[in-house]
């Protein structure tokens, strides 16, 4: 009886909470990444884990706890859920396509992304397996063999090219990432004409974090994350190439503001986008170490909303960045401002203003 | 009209209802750039990136 009251009393009070959110201009999810594995079958060069040991891993009973909690934060804020599986390498994980279906059937029609290199997709792992309302986001750090392999191993640039095939075969949407570095910078025509010939719905870029492996690779001067104007232009390079070669690439990311008032967004960390690792420890971002709390021994709801950086960047509290023009549609890349700094809170260091 | 815009989501901010008060710190510190549909398939923050 007062179960159901009291289950009554959460739906008037989402869908009350969501009309009044749905009139703003705010992101209308809460995107949860699951890193279900540090294990990953790839060595790369930039990679931001520096190891890849299956240590203190969460049970497939741990996960749905943490999937539980979520559920009730997202509710709280009035939020649609969103889910992106990653790693390591996730199709590694022995709960991959257990937790797929959960998320499935819990969360009907909602947002799954899956997060890979690529290299193990085929019929082997997904035959019989149910594909649909997934998408795949496939890492590239080269356009072919030789500028790819050299980063993420002899043989990679092959296997991933016919996972893709096989998405393809399937009618699995999919998009490519590249991490964007001085090194892989000299490709971004030609990145998007692999996208295009492969048949990826996006040509994405993320800037290079020199943590983990990246640090190792900065400090012998063999690649490195952009700065300054070497940066604003293979930021205009990836917009051109993106119109003149026709796929499409996202925008809404740090900086882009500064190039054109009308694209642009900022990472929206404190805001968006929780992340828990294989052990259930929920971080700042994936990119960075960061630790806030437990979400099996501390539940998620008060360290995302509560803890320190989280309130800091929710505020806005960027040195350096408060009197830009640019800050609400920038707000600067606070996991690079991390790398170089050990602080969320100073101005991106790629900033050329 | 702006400012009164600012105040108003202040003073929802300060709200003690988690959802609403969170949506409205969101929308005074952040936006997305009105143009970015045409270069992204999604909405900020919740597609893929790993970010």
């Amino acid at each position: 009886m007062f179960g159901k009251i009291f289950e009554m009393l959460s739906t008037i009070r989402f869908r009350f909470v969501r009309m009044l959110i749905g009139k703003m201009n705010v992101p209308q999810t809460l995107s949860i990444q699951l890193d279900l594995t540090h294990a990953c079958n790839l060595r790369c060069t930039h990679c931001y884990h520096d190891k890849h040991l299956r240590t203190n891993e969460m049970s497939y009973d741990q996960w749905m706890q943490v999937l539980d909690k979520y559920d009730a934060l997202r509710v709280r804020l009035g939020k649609e859920p969103s889910i992106l599986f990653c790693g390591g390498e996730p199709l590694l994980s022995e709960h991959f396509f257990s937790m797929l279906d959960v998320v499935r059937t819990r969360w009907p029609g909602c947002s799954i992304a899956v997060l890979s290199n690529g290299t193990l997709i085929g019929p082997q792992l997904f035959e019989g397996k149910r594909l649909d309302g997934v998408r795949f986001q496939i890492s590239f750090d080269g356009v072919d063999a030789a500028t790819h392999d050299c980063v993420r191993g002899e043989g990679s640039f092959e296997r991933s090219v016919a996972g893709v095939g096989y998405l393809r075969l399937r009618g699995v949407p999919f998009s490519f990432q590249a991490v964007l570095s001085k090194r892989t910078a000299k490709f971004i025509p030609s990145f998007f004409a692999l996208a295009k010939s492969l048949g990826a719905t996006e040509m994405n870029f993320t800037r290079m974090v020199a943590v983990g492996n990246a640090a190792e690779l900065m400090a012998r001067d063999a690649d490195g994350p952009m700065e300054g104007e070497a940066l604003r232009s293979a930021l205009v390079a990836i917009l051109d190439s993106s119109r003149t070669i026709g796929v499409p690439t996202n925008t809404a990311k740090p900086l882009f503001n500064i190039i054109d008032s009308t694209l642009g967004a900022p990472q929206y960390i404190g805001f968006q986008g929780i992340v828990v690792d294989p052990s259930g420890n929920l971080k700042v971002s994936s990119r960075t170490p960061t630790v806030l709390g437990n979400v099996l021994s501390e539940g998620l709801e008060k360290p995302f909303l509560r803890h320190e950086p989280m309130v800091g960047l929710r505020a806005g509290k960027i040195d350096g960045c408060a009197n830009c023009a640019h800050f609400r549609k920038c707000g600067g890349d606070r996991n690079v401002a991390f790398a170089k700094t050990g602080s969320y809170f100073t101005k991106d260091p790629g900033c050329w203003l | 009209m702006r400012s009164m815009k600012i105040l108003f989501l202040r003073f929802l901010a300060v709200l003690p209802l988690a959802g609403i008060a969170f949506a409205a710190q969101t929308a005074l510190m952040t936006e997305s750039g009105s143009n970015d549909k045409i270069h992204v398939a999604r909405g900020p923050g919740g597609g893929t990136s790993g970010d």
